[in-house]
């Protein structure tokens, strides 16, 4: 089951967090378990002078959650959208699964701006698998920082016109396809430029 | 008292002043040389103890116009010497030239048709100047009907006997003794290319087994078109291939662990299996005098024509890619050629000193 949780930290911030069922929480890393039963655990950490070192431990039964005390070894009380452990009251809400994909297509991630996998059954034919030229990876290789809004998103967007003619120092920047598109346009702006060639 | 050669090498990129260096220091060693560049390289390079006029790449047009002028009719000189743009890149020698007594020579690299047709350079060049070289362009010049024309093979920044060493050039781009050895001499099936450099270079074992080739990428020109030799780069190395990428900046992309700068990277670029680079002048006759392999991809310039000059040279030596997946297939395609067909051996043919004798004549 995933849980987003609210709580306030120990410096009254409001923190939030989605996780997994079972969840440990305390107020020491080495005190919570990693696993139980061979599954993950999601840790926890609050810091509160009633918060144990190992103090509640959060499982799914039946669709519901279960939350234990462990050191009295008595369960908690758990409202209808919160609870409380030690001193902190935490607030959830239940958050949909997510969907793993269940068939059996490449999981190979296609597509340039809307990356999904690629889900085909087969090999044959496929573009992708069978020219490297056309690989998704190799295709970012050309924008730097590409996906980081900050980065690369915001100048790229700001800059926009100039990828096509710089107007102040009167220089065009070309791609691959403007190379040949422009192969054969004869320019006459001769004797303009002084950093042309 | 020896005479002063003024050097007119404006224009963008590494081109105008290779070429017009490899001229420059050689006349340097007898004579005095001024040269004038707008080159963003300029500070990258030896200056081969030229006097150099330095204007900013930044400058505005008519700032630069400006300095060449004042360069041009105030500086003492005993010839000009003008690369490629004979009226001056900004027009600004048209009314200049007439005026000038000192012999006047002519730099022919390769021009589009529509730019000589417009200003008509032929009568223009055979009006204003005394002495026109070609330096090793094959591709058919108007100018070369002129009776003041000579052709002479294409001008290099070094001489044959200049060339790194095997352990030198294997410093200068990454590579052990070992490694290095195994290049310029692919062994296959029990045959050696014929391609040695420098001359005293034997190698004390042959491979016997076919070694991973070395490919040198030369990412020159403007700096927007960097992206493209890093994303080139970028796909060889995924797929395990031995490469170096010489360029003045890290390009975009490029690994940066076969990232290298050396000026000249004709000094260390006979170690090469394969280059791959533009389809400038400099790129095309470096690799055409070693004898070495080259997938060109031609850029576009406003008064150079790449495409033209790739598909000019002598087939089977150079080969025209126009984009990054033709040139990363033709690598793999040509790889496996040059095993099996072991390229011939040419003389490495500097055009320099032909051109300065002929220069001297007019002075």
């Amino acid at each position: 089951m995933r849980l987003k949780l609210t709580y306030l930290d120990i410096a009254s911030q409001q923190s939030e967090i989605v996780v997994n069922t079972p969840i440990a929480i305390g107020c020491d890393l080495d005190a919570l378990p990693a696993q139980i039963e061979g599954q993950n655990v999601a840790q926890v950490l609050v810091y509160d002078a009633a918060i144990n070192p190992y103090h509640a431990l959060i499982v799914e039964r039946q669709g519901r959650i279960v939350i234990t005390n462990l050191e009295s070894d008595r369960p908690i009380g758990v409202s209808k959208d919160h609870f409380t452990v030690g001193q902190i009251v935490f607030t959830f809400e239940v958050l949909p699964e997510l969907v793993s994909s269940s068939s059996n297509g490449c999981q190979k991630m296609v597509g340039f701006l809307f990356k999904r996998p690629c889900d085909r059954t087969s090999r044959v034919g496929c573009p992708h698998c069978n020219d490297f030229d056309d690989d998704y990876e190799s295709d970012y290789v050309y924008y730097e920082n590409y996906g980081s809004y900050d980065t690369w998103g915001y100048t790229y967007y700001r800059d926009r016109h100039y990828y096509y003619y710089d107007c102040d120092q009167r220089r065009v920047e070309f791609t691959e396809a403007d190379n040949v598109a422009f192969e054969s346009e004869g320019n006459q702006d001769f004797e303009q430029d002084y950093s042309a060639s | 008292m020896s005479k002063t050669w003024l050097i007119y090498a404006l224009g963008g990129g590494w081109g105008h002043l290779n070429r017009s260096l490899a001229l420059a220091r050689v006349v340097a060693r007898s004579s005095k040389v001024k040269l004038i560049s707008n080159s963003p390289y300029l500070s990258q390079v030896n200056l081969e103890n030229c006097q150099i006029f330095a204007i900013s790449p930044q400058a505005s047009f008519n700032q630069t116009q400006k300095i060449i002028r004042q360069i041009i009719q105030h500086e003492s000189y005993d010839c000009l010497i003008v690369d490629t743009f004979p009226r001056g890149l900004g027009g600004e020698l048209q009314n200049l030239l007439a005026k000038i007594r000192q012999p006047k020579v002519f730099v022919n690299r390769y021009l589009k048709p529509e730019y000589i047709e417009r200003y008509q350079l032929k009568e223009f060049v055979a009006r204003n100047y005394d002495l026109v070289l070609i330096p090793g362009e094959n591709i058919p010049s108007v100018f070369a009907s002129l009776p003041q024309t000579v052709k002479t093979d294409p001008w290099l920044i070094r001489d044959r006997h200049e060339l790194a060493s095997l352990s030198t050039a294997a410093d200068l781009l990454g590579l052990t003794i070992e490694q290095a050895q195994q290049h310029g001499q692919l062994t296959v099936l029990g045959r050696t290319r014929c391609r040695r450099f420098p001359p005293t270079f034997q190698p004390s074992v042959t491979p016997q087994h076919p070694c991973p080739p070395l490919i040198i990428i030369l990412a020159s020109g403007y700096q927007a078109e960097l992206t493209l030799y890093g994303a080139i780069a970028h796909s060889l190395c995924q797929q395990g291939y031995r490469i170096r990428c010489l360029s003045a900046t890290l390009p975009p992309a490029c690994p940066s662990e076969i990232w290298r700068f050396h000026y000249p990277a004709l000094e260390c670029l006979w170690l090469a299996d394969v280059v791959i680079g533009s389809g400038g002048y400099n790129t095309v006759f470096e690799c055409a005098q070693l004898n070495l392999p080259l997938i060109a991809i031609p850029h576009q310039r406003l008064y150079d024509c790449q495409k033209t000059r790739i598909t000019t040279q002598q087939q089977g030596k150079c080969w025209l890619a126009q984009n990054r997946s033709m040139a990363v297939k033709l690598t793999q395609q040509l790889l496996s050629e040059i095993k099996s067909h072991p390229l011939k051996p040419k003389s490495f043919q500097n055009g320099v000193k032909k051109a300065i004798k002929q220069i001297e004549r007019c002075l």
